[in-house]
């Protein structure tokens, strides 16, 4: 058995049925497209084309091809094409056909040059309306996808995201799951200049460190963890946002999940609106966004 | 042991160190007024000021405050500078100019941004302290002569133009060649003090014999020459009675002036450097392993030289001569820092009249030898080894701080070396980018050691970063400090690095720093990026013969020999022999196993003391490891250990079954009746046939080693194949 088939799917908030990807044609849009059937075919899902601008038959010929080579023709992708400024048709798209995750290409580093690509890839972070996987280094060829690391951050929206790591992993064969909690260095309030203040910052640091990990543990109890993941907690002292980017490029993780930014909620505080950034300008690894949507919330308090 | 007679036995321990404390201090009040042309009352109320204030609200244990060494040099420009050749005016004014110094010291220190001040690169303060020093040095040289202490000067250039005069003097014969011999054999035993290993000078502070000679040779001129020696002695101090007219008070007339501005703000980044800088050395040398809350210090700093100078006294800051004395001495609390203070008063007003007897060349000497240690030609080549960049931006802050000023000085050397680091780096864009974004990630790893993440770069200017992380583990864990996600690391952090890794190993912690060995590092020297002067001491230079043996026996017996200097102090600070001692670093390293014992046998540079208390030692030791623990003790024969004085809590052990080793040896433990039940007859055997050796055990390990000095060849084989019999023999005892 594997550890996808011990999932019981029901306890997941988001399955990722219908996954998204806008398509262009160079090098590196077509190993984003290798990426993408790849992770359909895991997941099982839909798998929606999304090509911005009029649709000629020169380019459903090309389109053909290029699916074929990936192997994405079984899977009878739904290709939707829309005139338009690029950011807005992938958004309107999303909306439409109730997306829920779209794959984007991202750049490791952004240049200080502002980049095409890369501000792409940052607008929909802050405006969709789904979950978004962002590939920093996409490939032809398959590559295992072995770790993964999840900001367990103390927010509301972090039980679904972390149940939404769990199931990504599962069916990526992921074997070790790292559910990182980033404390800000504020809350513990001692000032460890000199040995009495370092001994009362330590005691301090104890005490937050397993409230946390009982916080964690309560999410995770609410569904099974399949055996073959390992799961490991840590706690990160620092600027939220930023120690989980360093940390996933300290641990050389593949995918690093994270709660969507809360702009786009509009209900809640907007903590991370800034701290995302951190991540964004200086992506470690491929990013999973979710998006845990109002009613999911609701659910949650209820 | 109850608090309170816990608390009693500091201060008597404080009391004792303090009877010695009380005239170094002294000699650096006296010493460090008439550099700054200040009245000498000023300098005493810095010590009495700083030593009541300081000891009820500061946050550092062993630091002993006074008037500091590059303080007055500021000090002494501020008075030329402002008061325009009227000395009194400009005393006044400096005054004023350090109250505001005390007021932003208050502020930062409340503010808590002591972490700021890393900023400023090692090139940079070095250059501004070297400048300090030739001050110090320009000025000191016509009193040595027998120069008037109390002539105004309008510039450093009018002092120059004495030069002329003074040599003329010194070739007609127109010179008390009395008082001037006096100043050079003062000026010669301060530098010969640091070298001499003759334990009766060594018993007393330099400063003291200063002192001490000071007074008796101008004693001995009066009683042999009469009247005329009154004419040799015409250069003495001049004290006011004790009572008002001690009190000076500020003048606020220039605080519209930029110059009066510029000299406060460069009198508040001289002494706040050096408070930091002192109290930071002094806190790796407090045996009690505390850490200073140095915003907390530096508040009370600021608070005592509002005070001080309000009434007339100069600046105060955490000092490191008088300090490490009392460190040495055994002082534990703030109670020696508050005798101090009150003893130098005590001294200052109950022996006036033999102070006044000072002779000032003696004072000059001392004060010379101290500004030839600030702008020592070894700390430029040291900053020259380093690299190129960092030789230009010492040489730059030396210039513009001579002619412009400190604060423009500081200013231009940081752009500067921002500068050239874009540059020499290769990585500019990598620079800019993340200057002002975190860089650092601290977690703990499996719940117990530390690790600390430093990525993109660490320079000077993330360098605070760093170190507020550091700054919030104890010091007693493990941590590791991994720049493997960095592409640069500038020397100014490898420096702090590797001044953590001290006060980790000292007090019982680990502390390694990995991933920079894959960076591109072009020399051989621990913080260097290139070095223009010389060659790099390398692995590949010829051996001496003594190396050369070592080498071929270190062969023979299969044991591995690194003939180059290693900069650490590893594994030999975790004996209590080194725990008021400072290791440099190591060569000559033979690593290997006797009788599967692993040992490191050594040549150790360390030293004991700082700055101008220094005194450096070399010595071949041998650290073995045993696989079982024995009790804590301590066995020599000559008593040497006896000065590490760190021994509290050690009792003496007499054996009445071997009277011979008991007279012969003096053993000391921690726990008494367990060494009792460890020591057999065996074991005193092997002693009594080798009676030169000095054994410490701690833990796991055995220190071992015959003189305090270098071994020669033949020394080592003796030593290990004595090592070889203890290892054979507290193996068969384990079993």
């Amino acid at each position: 058995m594997t550890a996808k088939q011990s999932l019981n799917p029901e306890e997941y908030p988001l399955r990722f049925k219908k996954v998204a990807l806008a398509i262009a044609f160079s090098p590196r849009a077509e190993a984003l497209l290798f990426e993408a059937v790849r992770i359909v075919k895991r997941l099982e899902a839909k798998l929606v084309l999304i090509h911005v601008g009029e649709m000629t038959s020169d380019i459903q010929k090309q389109m053909d091809e290029l699916l074929t080579r990936s192997g994405g023709q079984e899977l009878a992708p739904e290709i939707v094409s829309k005139v338009g400024k690029p950011v807005e048709v992938i958004l309107e798209v999303c909306k439409d056909q109730k997306v829920e995750l779209l794959i984007a290409g991202a750049l490791q580093k952004e240049n200080l040059v502002r980049y095409f690509r890369g501000s792409i890839a940052r607008r929909l972070v802050r405006e969709t309306s789904c979950s978004i996987l962002l590939i920093t280094n996409p490939k032809k060829e398959s590559e295992p996808c072995s770790k993964v690391l999840v900001n367990g951050i103390s927010h509301p929206k972090t039980a679904d995201t972390v149940k939404t790591a769990i199931y990504f992993a599962a069916h990526l064969d992921a074997n070790e799951l790292i559910i990182a909690d980033e404390v800000p260095a504020n809350k513990v309030k001692v000032r460890v200049n000199d040995d009495l203040g370092l001994i009362k910052a330590e005691k301090q640091r104890r005490s937050v460190e397993q409230e946390e990990r009982n916080r964690i543990d309560e999410a995770l109890c609410e569904v099974c963890v399949p055996d073959e993941i390992e799961t490991v907690k840590q706690v990160l002292y620092g600027k939220p946002g930023y120690s989980i980017g360093h940390y996933a490029a300290d641990k050389g993780v593949d995918l690093l999940v994270m709660n969507s930014p809360d702009s786009s909620l509009g209900l809640l505080d907007r903590i991370l609106t800034h701290d995302i950034e951190y991540v964004l300008s200086d992506l470690p690894c491929d990013l999973l966004m979710v998006h845990t949507t109002r009613e999911m919330l609701e659910k949650n308090k209820a | 042991m109850s608090g309170n007679a816990k608390t009693w036995k500091y201060i008597r321990r404080d009391a004792i160190a303090s009877i010695l404390v009380i005239p170094v201090s002294l000699m650096f009040a006296l010493g460090l007024a008439t550099v700054a042309h200040v009245p000498i009352e000023s300098g005493i109320i810095a010590v009495v000021v700083g030593g009541i204030v300081v000891s009820s609200f500061g946050g550092s244990f062993v630091n002993i405050t006074g008037p500091g060494v590059h303080s007055a040099a500021v000090w002494m420009m501020g008075v030329i500078i402002l008061g325009q050749g009227r000395f009194v005016q400009g005393f006044q004014l400096m005054l004023a100019a350090s109250v505001l110094a005390g007021v932003l010291m208050l502020l930062v220190g409340l503010a808590r941004q002591i972490h700021r001040f890393d900023a400023i690169p090692v090139a940079v303060s070095r250059g501004v302290v070297t400048m300090l020093g030739v001050w110090i040095i320009v000025r000191q040289i016509p009193l040595l002569f027998g120069g008037d202490a109390y002539k105004p000067y309008a510039s450093i250039g009018q002092i120059l133009h004495t030069y002329p005069e003074v040599l003329k003097g010194t070739v007609s014969g127109n010179m008390d060649y009395w008082i001037s011999g006096i100043g050079l054999v003062a000026l010669l035993f301060m530098i010969f003090y640091s070298s001499y290993q003759n334990r009766l000078i060594r018993t007393l502070p330099a400063p003291l014999w200063l002192l001490i000679g000071g007074i008796v040779a101008s004693i001995y001129l009066q009683v042999t020459n009469g009247t005329q020696g009154s004419f040799h002695l015409q250069h003495q101090l001049k004290m006011e009675n004790f009572g008002l007219d001690w009190l000076h008070f500020p003048d606020w007339t220039a605080i519209q002036s930029g110059k009066f501005w510029a000299v406060s703000v460069g009198l508040f980044f001289v002494a706040m450097n050096e408070s930091i800088a002192n109290l930071r050395t002094v806190d790796r040398l407090d045996i009690l392993h505390r850490r200073t809350d140095i915003n907390r210090e530096v508040v009370a700093l600021g608070l005592a030289t509002i005070v001080s100078s309000l009434i007339g006294g100069m600046t105060i800051t955490a000092t490191v001569a008088q300090s490490s004395t009392n460190v040495q001495l055994n002082g534990v609390t703030r109670w020696s820092n508050l005798f101090n203070s009150i003893g130098v008063l005590l001294v200052a007003v109950l022996a006036t009249p033999f102070l006044e007897q000072m002779i000032i060349p003696v004072l000059a000497a001392m004060m010379l030898y101290i500004g030839y240690r600030m702008a020592a030609p070894s700390h430029i080549r040291s900053i020259a080894e380093i690299g190129w960049e960092d030789l230009t931006a010492l040489a730059v802050t030396f210039a513009i701080a001579w002619q412009f000023g400190i604060v423009y000085g500081i200013v231009v050397g940081v752009i500067l070396a921002f500068l050239f680091q874009l540059i020499t780096s290769g990585k500019p864009g990598l620079i800019l980018r993340f200057v002002l974004r975190p860089n650092t990630l601290l977690y703990q790893e499996d719940g117990s050691s530390y690790l600390l993440s430093v990525k993109h770069y660490g320079n000077f200017l993330n360098l605070s970063r760093i170190r507020q992380k550091i700054d919030s583990v104890p010091s007693s864990s493990e941590m590791t400090v991994d720049f493997s996600l960095s592409e640069f690391v500038d020397q100014n952090v490898l420096r702090k690095l590797d001044y953590y890794e001290e006060i980790f190993m000292r007090r019982g912690g680990r502390f390694e720093v990995v991933g920079i060995d894959d960076l591109p590092v072009r020399v051989h020297h621990p913080f260097s990026s290139w070095m223009p002067f010389g060659s790099a001491p390398s692995d590949s230079g010829e051996l001496s013969n003594r190396q050369q043996a070592l080498a071929d026996w270190a062969e023979e017996y299969g044991f591995t020999y690194q003939p180059n200097v290693r900069y650490t102090g590893q594994p030999f600070y975790k004996f209590r022999y080194f725990r008021a001692l400072q290791i440099e670093s190591q060569k000559n390293r033979i690593e290997g196993e006797l009788e599967g014992l692993k040992f490191v046998l050594a040549d150790i540079d360390y030293h004991q003391g700082e700055f101008i208390a220094r005194g450096t030692l070399h010595s071949t030791m041998m650290s073995m490891k045993i696989t079982h623990k024995v009790p804590q003790f301590v066995l020599d024969r000559e008593r040497l250990l006896d000065k590490v004085a760190a021994l509290a809590g050690f009792n003496d052990v007499n054996f009445d079954d071997f009277p011979e080793f008991s007279s012969k040896f003096r053993l000391q433990a921690a726990n008494e009746e367990a060494l009792r039940e460890f020591i057999s007859k065996d074991f005193v055997d092997l002693l009594t046939e080798y009676p030169d050796y000095h054994i410490e055990a701690r833990g796991n390990q055995v220190l071992i080693f015959e003189k305090e000095r270098l071994a020669g060849a033949n020394e080592i084989k003796g030593l290990v194949s004595f090592a070889a019999e203890l290892a054979a023999f507290l193996k068969t005892d384990e079993e």
